[in-house]
Order: C-alpha cells, then sequence, then structure tokens
C-alpha cells in the first residue's frame, strides 16, 4: 500500500490506499465503471431549476466558469491534481438558510429531485427508494459521520449557492469506515469533503445517467459522509439495470465484520460559493 | 409498501413484493417455525446474517433426460460410467445424512430446501428424504422436468408436506423446447404438469434457461405474456458455459440481456436469481442466497459452479457457510451474476476444474484446490 505524502490518487483518481485502509483491492481491476457523462453546465443547470430549486439568476456560464476554477485550482496541488483524471460529475446546490432534519430534507426534497429528474430522461425505467431495518422513514436518523468533513459543505450553503465537482469513483472499493477514515489525510479541509446526501443527489439530478452503463456495471455510489442512526447500515444510489434505485441497507458482511466490497465506492466532493 | 412522502418509499422491517407478504401471512398458519426463521432472518440480516436456499441435489443427479445446455452430467453416473468405467465412488449422503443436515439448517435458521438432480422425482425413496428434511420446519420445493408429475405425482407431493414445484420449459415453441431437451412430448408434459400443479394447490413457477439474445426474441415475449396471463411466476437462468455448455461461449448472456431482464420484472412476474427479494437489493447470492449441496456432501455456493467450500459431511454447515461469506469472489456485494457474466471468475472457476479433472474425474473441486486459492476478507 501506498504510504507517500505527494501524489495521493493514481490515474484513473481513485485514492491510493495506506496502511490502516480497508480496500477490496489496493489497485483495482476497475471491473466496476462509470462513463464520463458529457458535461453540458447548461442542461445541468436547467435540470436544478426545474427538479431542485436552484435560482434562475445562476447562469450556466457562471456554473462553468466557477467550477472550471476550482478544477484548475485542484491541479495545481500535486497531492490531489490526478483526482482529476477521475470521473466527475459538476453539481450545483441551492442555498439553504434553515437548518432542518438531514433524513428529512434528504427524503422530502433530494429523494424527490433525483426520482422527477430520472423519470424525465428515463420514462421507461424506474427509480425507488427502499429502507433496510425499523425506519419508515429517515427522519431523525441521519447525522454526519465524523471526521467527513461535511459540516464545512452545509455551512457553505447558508451563504450561497454551492457549485462543485462530485468525484464518484475516488474512494472506490473503500469499506465505509476507511471511507472516513482517510479524509483526515487530505488537504483543503474546508472545501473539499467526504460525498453524502445532498451533493450526490445533486449530481444525480444534473446528471440521471450517470449510472446508466450498457456495457459494464456501474459501481454503488456511498453517501458515507452521513451516517444512520443504526451504524449497521449504509446509505447509497446504486443501478439495477439501467433504474435507479437508493437504498438503505446493511453494510454487514457477515456478523462483526463490515462489508468490503469492490463495486461500493465512497466519493469525494470539491465544491466553493456563489454568494 | 407504504407511501409516506411524494415518493413511494418502501420501507419497514422488510421490504416485501405483494406476494411475498400474501406468502408469508401463509407460512404463519401452515409452517409456523418457518414463518419464525423468516421473522428473524429479517430480524438479523442486518447483521449480516443469512438464510440461503439448500439445493439438494440427490440421487447421483440421475437424470431421465440428456439436455443441450445441463451443467449437471459430469456428476451423473451415465457420464462417469463411459469416463471412469465405474460410477461415483464417494460416500454419498443417505437419509440419516440429510435429516442430520435438516437439524443443522434449522438451527442455522434456513428455511428452504430446493430438491433436485437430475430429476429428483426419479429417486425411488424420495418420500423418506422429504420426511428427512422436514416439510414443516422448512419449505420443500421440487426442481423438475414435469415428464412424470402428473395430477396423481402433484398430489402426492402435496399431501406429505410439498410446497412449490418449480418446472423447467425452455422454450414457448413446442419443437424447440423439445430440441433443448432431446425429448420429444417433453413439452406438453410440461403443460400438464402446470395444471396438476395448480390442482394439487402447489405453489408453481416455470422456470427456463436464456441464452444470449433470447430476452429479445417474439418466443420470449409470447412466453412471459403466457405467464402473465395464467399467473405463474417465471424464474430465469443464464445459460453458463459450464458443465455440457462449457464449449458454447456464444450461449453467455452480456449485460444487454440481463438490463432487459430487469426491466422486463417491472412489467412481469419474472425474477433470476439475482432479483431484489426478502427485502435485499438485487444481488450475486452465491453462499448468503444459495447453495447447492452435493450427493457426496459437498457445499457449492452456486447452483452453476463446480467449486465447493466445505464438505457438511466433515464439517458443520455453519463452518462452511461463514467460510464461504469470507471468500473475496463470494461473500462481498457484488452485483452481476460471477458465473454467467464475469469473464475473469469464469476463467478462475473453469481453469480449476480443468486442472483438477487431470487428477480427478470426480466434481466439485475441493475448496484447498479452488476457492481456497482466493483471499479472504
Amino acid at each position: 500500500m501506498n504510504t507517500t505524502t505527494g501524489n495521493l490518487f493514481d490515474e484513473h483518481g481513485r485514492r491510493l490506499p495506506f496502511e490502516g485502509m480497508r480496500a477490496f483491492n489496493s489497485v483495482s481491476r476497475r471491473y466496476y465503471r462509470l462513463n464520463q457523462p458529457d458535461i453540458r453546465f447548461e442542461t445541468v443547470l436547467r435540470r436544478m431549476n426545474k427538479h431542485a430549486g436552484v435560482a434562475e439568476s445562476i447562469s450556466a456560464q457562471q456554473f462553468e466558469s466557477t467550477c472550471f476554477n476550482l478544477m484548475n485550482k485542484a491541479k495545481e496541488d500535486v497531492s490531489i491534481r490526478d483526482i482529476c483524471k477521475g470521473v466527475h460529475v459538476p453539481f450545483i446546490c441551492p442555498k439553504f438558510v434553515d437548518d432542518v432534519d438531514l433524513g428529512d430534507e434528504f427524503e422530502q426534497q433530494w429523494l424527490v429531485a433525483v426520482e422527477s429528474s430520472f423519470a424525465a430522461m428515463f420514462p421507461q425505467y424506474h427509480f425507488k427508494s427502499a429502507l433496510q431495518g425499523e425506519s419508515t422513514s429517515l427522519r431523525g436518523t441521519l447525522t454526519l459521520a465524523e471526521g467527513a468533513r461535511y459540516e464545512n459543505f452545509l455551512r457553505a450553503r447558508r451563504q450561497g449557492v454551492i457549485v462543485g465537482w462530485y468525484f464518484p469513483t475516488a474512494l472506490q472499493e473503500y469499506d465505509t469506515a476507511s471511507q472516513r477514515g482517510q479524509m483526515r489525510t487530505l488537504p483543503l479541509p474546508e472545501t473539499l469533503v467526504l460525498s453524502g446526501g445532498f451533493d450526490v443527489a445533486a449530481a444525480l439530478v444534473g446528471s440521471p445517467d450517470l449510472l446508466i452503463n450498457r456495457e459494464a456495471y456501474p459501481p454503488v455510489l456511498c453517501l458515507s459522509a452521513f451516517e444512520h442512526t443504526d451504524k449497521r447500515l449504509m446509505m447509497c444510489f446504486k443501478a439495477y439495470g439501467l433504474s435507479l434505485e437508493f437504498w438503505l441497507l446493511s453494510q454487514m458482511l457477515v456478523p462483526g465484520i463490515t462489508q468490503v466490497s469492490e463495486q461500493w465506492a465512497g466519493g469525494l466532493t470539491l465544491f466553493t460559493v456563489i454568494r | 409498501m407504504k407511501t409516506l412522502t411524494t415518493l413511494p418509499i418502501e420501507g419497514g422491517t422488510v421490504v416485501l413484493r405483494s406476494d411475498e407478504s400474501r406468502k408469508r401471512q401463509d407460512q404463519s398458519k401452515k409452517r409456523p417455525r418457518v414463518h419464525e426463521k423468516i421473522q428473524a432472518f429479517h430480524r438479523n440480516s442486518l447483521d449480516g446474517v443469512i438464510s440461503p436456499i439448500l439445493r439438494l441435489k440427490i440421487n447421483r443427479s440421475l437424470c431421465n433426460f440428456k439436455c443441450e445446455h445441463c451443467c449437471e452430467e459430469p456428476y451423473m453416473s451415465r457420464d462417469l460410467k463411459v469416463r471412469t468405467g465405474d460410477i461415483d465412488p464417494r460416500k454419498q449422503m443417505d437419509i440419516g445424512d440429510y435429516a442430520e443436515l435438516s437439524r443443522q439448517a434449522d438451527e442455522y435458521g434456513i428455511f428452504r430446501f430446493v430438491l433436485t438432480g437430475g430429476e429428483a422425482l426419479i429417486m425411488k425413496n424420495l418420500d423418506e428424504l422429504i420426511a428427512a428434511v422436514d416439510p414443516y420446519k422448512h419449505l420443500v420445493i421440487l426442481d423438475t422436468n414435469g415428464w412424470t408429475f402428473d395430477e396423481e405425482r402433484a398430489k402426492w407431493f402435496a399431501d406429505i408436506g410439498g410446497y412449490k414445484a418449480q418446472i423447467s420449459l425452455d422454450s414457448f415453441v413446442e419443437s424447440e423446447h423439445d430440441a433443448w431437451r432431446n425429448k420429444p412430448g417433453s413439452y406438453k408434459r410440461v403443460m400438464s404438469a402446470i395444471r396438476a400443479s395448480k390442482r394439487a394447490g402447489l405453489e408453481l413457477l416455470l422456470s427456463t434457461c436464456i441464452v444470449k439474445d433470447r430476452v429479445f426474441s417474439q418466443e420470449f415475449s409470447d412466453f412471459t405474456n403466457y405467464c402473465k396471463d395464467n399467473d405463474v411466476p417465471l424464474y430465469v437462468t443464464l445459460a453458463k458455459p459450464v458443465g455440457s455448455a462449457r464449449e458454447h461461449a456464444e450461449w453467455v448472456v452480456t449485460k444487454h440481456d440481463v438490463d432487459r431482464l430487469k426491466a422486463l420484472e417491472d412489467e412481469f412476474e419474472i425474477f433470476t436469481h439475482m432479483s431484489p427479494s426478502y427485502g435485499h437489493p438485487g444481488k450475486c447470492i452465491t453462499v448468503k442466497g444459495i447453495n447447492t449441496v452435493n450427493h457426496d456432501g459437498e457445499i457449492v455456493p452456486c447452483p452453476y459452479m463446480d467449486l465447493s467450500i466445505g464438505n457438511i459431511m466433515h464439517e458443520p454447515l455453519g463452518v462452511v457457510l461463514d467460510r464461504g461469506m469470507k471468500n473475496k469472489w463470494l461473500g462481498p456485494y457484488r452485483d452481476e451474476c460471477i458465473i454467467g457474466e464475469n469473464m475473469e471468475f469464469i476463467t478462475f472457476h473453469n481453469d480449476a476444474v480443468a486442472d483438477h479433472l487431470k487428477e480427478t474425474p470426480y466434481l466439485p473441486v475441493p475448496y484447498e484446490k479452488g476457492f481456497g486459492l482466493n483471499e479472504s476478507v
């Protein structure tokens, strides 16, 4: 396993596992693959306007230039520049002043927006949400995972519209604990966070075809910045054929041992605020 | 399923299809121990507890058919006699061994046994075997080609506690089915067996094997419409490049076929071994969802593999299953059918089988020479 403090990502934008990390393979076979979506800022923005309530005062040009500035800054940092070689998905999140329950917001707003955007693009396939466990709702069940830095994301969105990049395969094959644990060694503590529910959902609203791959199986997208009150559970978006599903799912492989799956992928999110 | 928001969220203790809910209600009355185990499984599966189907290959896989795509032929005495001049000399499981397996399975929380072969119905003392696995502690499901499953036989199976018949139909075109099965008249017998199963009050499903592109054919469309019109669930298996089909790579399905199947699940009561069920998402179910018990006690973690994870005549069932779950190919979550779609696994599997067959004619490959070569979690 890599222990250098130089370049932290491989040529496919995956975080190099280091000692103490639990990953399915040190070097990924890349069996589970995402296609790089076409990046059309105008289309992404239009979907976010329609399905997720992003203010129409933000222009596509503003969205695009801010994203590329962010990407260029990341490329200047030798430790993280190669993350940009991986799949990268632009997203935009509306300003959000009120503090609400994480589960409530995710369920009532974001899952609805993902479903709406996916159905508009793929009316022939299904979107469904399923919860394992005793819960019949996510309300009151979610907190921020320690070390995920996601509080910075929530703080920033109170200041304005968030734009940025979601890197969905940056932590592919890492178990949930290692997705969270590796965050302590990453730079840019204010603007590079472990991906969670809102940013990943926003990326899927903007690019509802992200998990559509007709040639290869896509990874399961983990929302590991969010933690369920039942620690046995994790949250993810996954494809089922060409359909899209959200699952609250057990992460236990066998009693006492959590999954470490070749297909599960934690993501990283790089963002900034447009005030 | 409950509608809690503008978006339907499937939630609660489990995520059940409507037919699963109905069947569970039935089991609480007919087979309270089964109901109890299903409830326990749903409570405990969040901890990683599994309750896989145990698929018993009985009677040396004796069969009255010789199908084109059979993966069982290398286990059959007729094939071994041609290759070695004799039948499999290894100790075979007897009724006492099956009773002990049933006891361990019950203790483990397993609630489903499938009886298969070859053709399970041609075993002479099948009633003793069914009694040994205990059809009131477990759901006993019969795999059959339907040839001898007439009204009398269906009633007999229901009367001794049988739960479900799984009848194989490989094409909705009579001549094609009979050709795949190398058995003229078998299509008509399947149709009779369907009627017989319904009259006997058995749960019923049809199973069919798809080769590449079949899901896009008119024949398959007619087949699915027949199943819908007659309220018969259709279980679809994917042709695997193993057994008699090892030389038929052209049969292997692609993701294109599988995606089409998954889309059809929204419209028809079609499912594969990878379909969402019992509150779990669709995924490969090696070890966690199904295991085959060979006649010599070797546990194979998929009906279409020839590699063992241990022998329950030599060690406890729980130890074998735990070993399987920790194997990197078998336990961790993955969506695809590894023996049907993942060429790296198929190559590993078939190479291990080929190497083993150079030393001995008997399958499956023991753990040490197959899965034991992989890393564990």
